[in-house]
């Protein structure tokens, strides 16, 4: 589905991703770890071309995509995003918020745009917040509705970028529980993240970065419990 | 008690004969904004283009025209575009208080649009957005959003700017205060009269700006 | 910053106020023009005329103009105030003992500024009007001129009676408003002649009415004028004179005396002979 060869990547003088090669498979839920400047969130960015690598190749779907390419909104209605903080449209309401993508990018019809937003909201648990506007809510509805919002546009791939990092603890839960449930419906997804909870629970494979490179990749039950490489070790014994 | 000249008792008398002036006054005013407010826009779209060849031209008129004085504008434009156009003298002044507003309003907008965070633009792009969708769908509507209140102060300065139009014979409150006051030899009273008038109509147009502020902070409620 | 109801009520207030006072009919003539005169006898004991010593001890005569008006008053290459009227101001002040110190300001502010008392007299070629007397003294006239309709050649207009329903450009504050306004012309006020010229030669108006020496001037001065010309003879006679205020009884004597003496003795024909190639302009 997606295949990144050799990347590298500067900010400035700073070479930030390292020959960086990686490789996900339809339906395949993979986890990035690492401690803060390991480039994992970059190296996300650079997936849907948010950033744009000086060398390397990425494939989407066996298809090579170049950085400066025309289409690049194109391939980015089959490689959704959630961030951080959200990104919500403040002068939208959440069900605006949902249906922006379909029925301006996708030119879907509103009646069904409405529908398919309404449905996605209630997979979410937030389908009485259809017409409260995100100033209205706490953060972890604000980014389920993020969520609902990447999944309108019925991506091939979900990128999640540090989902969890800017809500208070008590909100993380509903955040990774609506995570999980995606996994668990066969999305292909790729999670930079500090939750180990739900790299154990739902991830597929899981990679560790470390100042732009990729130190260690294999099962969670492997990285937790029998990381090979040094540096795997003490992170995890930081941070578990 | 000190022999002033001037007799402030005909003030109130003399309010009608301006009503007529008072509405060309706001009819410039009103042009004169909605002028500046596309000049402003474009200009701003061309300022913020990656674009050295685009933003050349947008940089250049704000500098001359933040560079120079209104007066003057009014002048050259009034005296100087009629050699190559034949346009009438009240759009003439119209143009020169347009083209003046808009190199205002258009930092405005740009202030507006770059205070917009990037995540926006960033939420937008990976909806699979085209750039020119994600600034028309989500950056503008909250560029202009931010945009009210600077514009507001902007519209009232254009208000009090109109008066300047009074240098190149558009008959607006003050060109009319000078006149009548001319004809009546009671100027200052005159002054008096047309300064109320102003007063009155930046008063009105205060609180119309802050009513728009009020309405749009609803989306911004947090509950 | 008043919020609210606190503007809300202002704004209100000032209307019904204006309202109510509208709603008095009161005749906007001056009623109360006489208050500014101070020639009334009674009080004469309290209020000494030191007009003429004022300009005495001083040393000098401040007159004023608008600068714009040649012949009479304007800049020359050097930016110095020049003109029928400076000469004569110049000769005025000197058979006082005294120098002249010749201002310039936007034209229809100068009775304003005479008032306020800046200005000992206006010396710029203003008419004598009946107005104009309710708020300042003239002296005797020291030239004669008069209103003059100037139009583009290639108009067809050779008389005043056919500007009806055109528009006419005058210097705002001038006597020509009323007269533009005579002939059933929409008036169109401007900053000052040169810019009545190019608006005429352009073509945004019709006509231009300024003094018919003025007139002149400017034809013979602007680039294009060829394509203008006089229509029709003399609107309306004018008689100017200098304007100072109306308690300035002594003053105004005194430049009586010497304008008198001018006439008499030939000083101001020469003056008017130098600035108008050759013509008397100080006869009627």
């Amino acid at each position: 589905m997606i295949q990144v060869k050799k990347l590298n990547k500067w900010f400035g003088k700073l070479h930030v991703l390292k020959d960086v090669d990686i490789s996900v498979k339809e339906k395949e839920v993979v986890v990035i770890i690492g401690a803060s400047g390991s480039g994992k969130s970059t190296l996300l960015r650079c997936i849907n071309f948010l950033e744009r690598a000086q060398k390397g190749q990425i494939f989407i779907e066996g298809k090579e995509v170049k950085p400066k390419g025309k289409d690049l909104h194109l391939i980015r209605q089959d490689v959704g995003m959630v961030f951080q903080h959200f990104n919500l449209f403040p002068h939208k309401t959440v069900l605006q918020n949902v249906i922006e993508g379909p029925t301006q990018v996708k030119k879907m019809p509103m009646s069904q745009a409405k529908e398919l937003g309404h449905e996605l909201l209630k997979k979410v648990g937030l389908e009485d917040k259809a017409n409260s506007y995100p100033s209205m809510i706490s953060g972890g509805q604000k980014q389920r509705v993020a969520i609902a919002r990447a999944l309108a546009m019925q991506p091939k791939v979900l990128l999640f970028d540090e989902p969890t990092s800017a809500l208070d603890p008590e909100l993380v839960g509903e955040v990774l529980v609506v995570m999980d449930d995606l996994a668990k419906e066969g999305m292909t997804m790729v999670v930079v993240t500090h939750e180990m909870w739900f790299a154990k629970e739902a991830a597929d494979r899981v990679i560790y970065m470390d100042a732009g490179r990729i130190i260690e990749e294999g099962t969670p039950e492997k990285i937790f419990s029998k990381p090979e490489n040094e540096r795997t070790q003490a992170f995890l014994k930081q941070i578990l | 008690m000190i022999d002033i000249p001037w007799d402030f008792t005909v003030i109130p008398s003399y309010f009608p004969r301006f009503y007529g002036a008072a509405w060309l006054t706001l009819q410039i005013t009103v042009l004169g904004i909605l002028l500046g407010l596309v000049l402003g826009l474009i200009t701003a779209l061309m300022r913020i283009s990656r674009s050295k060849i685009i933003q050349g031209p947008a940089l250049f008129y704000i500098w001359i025209i933040r560079g120079t004085p209104l007066l003057l504008q009014l002048f050259i434009i009034y005296f100087g575009l009629v050699e190559f156009v034949d346009i009438p003298r009240l759009t003439s002044a119209v143009i020169g208080l347009g083209v003046h507003n808009g190199a205002y309003m258009a930092e405005i907008f740009r202030g507006a649009i770059q205070s917009i965070d990037r995540g926006q633009k960033e939420a937008a792009y990976s909806l699979g957005m085209t750039k020119t969708k994600a600034m028309r769908r989500i950056i503008l509507p909250q560029a202009f959003k931010r945009s009210v209140p600077p514009l507001g102060n902007q519209f009232i300065i254009a208000l009090k700017d109109s008066s300047l139009a009074s240098a190149v014979s558009v008959r607006e409150l003050l060109l009319t205060a000078r006149q009548i006051g001319s004809s009546t030899m009671m100027m200052l009273e005159m002054f008096v009269v047309v300064g109320v008038y102003y007063l009155l109509m930046t008063s009105v147009l205060t609180v119309l700006v802050g009513k728009l502020e009020k309405r749009l902070k609803v989306s911004d409620r947090r509950s | 910053m008043l919020r609210g109801k606190g503007l809300f009520f202002t704004i209100v207030s000032i209307l019904v106020l204006s309202l109510a006072l509208v709603g008095c009919t009161q005749d906007p003539a001056k009623e109360n023009g006489n208050d500014t005169n101070k020639e009334d006898p009674s009080s004469e004991s309290e209020n000494v005329d030191d007009s003429l010593d004022r300009v005495l001890d001083a040393g000098v005569l401040t007159v004023v103009g608008s600068g714009d008006y040649p012949p009479f008053n304007f800049y020359d290459e050097n930016d110095n105030v020049v003109g029928f009227d400076v000469d004569t101001g110049e000769e005025i002040a000197k058979r006082l003992g005294v120098e002249l110190n010749y201002e310039t300001s936007a034209w229809d502010g100068l009775p304003d500024g005479l008032r306020a008392g800046r200005y000992d007299a206006i010396l710029g070629s203003m008419a004598i009007t009946e107005e104009r007397l309710e708020v300042v003294s003239f002296t005797i006239p020291y030239y004669y001129s008069g209103a003059q309709l100037i139009v583009r050649k290639d108009s067809g207009i050779t008389d005043a009676g056919q500007m009806e329903g055109k528009e006419i450009g005058v210097v705002t504050g001038e006597t020509f408003m009323e007269d533009a306004q005579n002939l059933g012309a929409g008036v169109v006020p401007y900053e000052g002649v040169n810019q009545i010229l190019m608006e005429l030669l352009n073509g945004r108006v019709d006509g231009m009415i300024t003094d018919r020496l003025v007139a002149l001037n400017g034809m013979n001065q602007i680039k294009g004028g060829d394509d203008l010309t006089l229509a029709g003879d003399l609107l309306r006679l004018e008689e100017m004179a200098l304007a100072v205020k109306q308690e300035d009884n002594k003053l105004r004597e005194k430049l009586d005396e010497i304008l008198q003496e001018m006439h008499n003795d030939g000083t101001l024909t020469k003056i008017s002979e130098k600035w108008h190639e050759g013509r008397d302009i100080t006869v009627k």
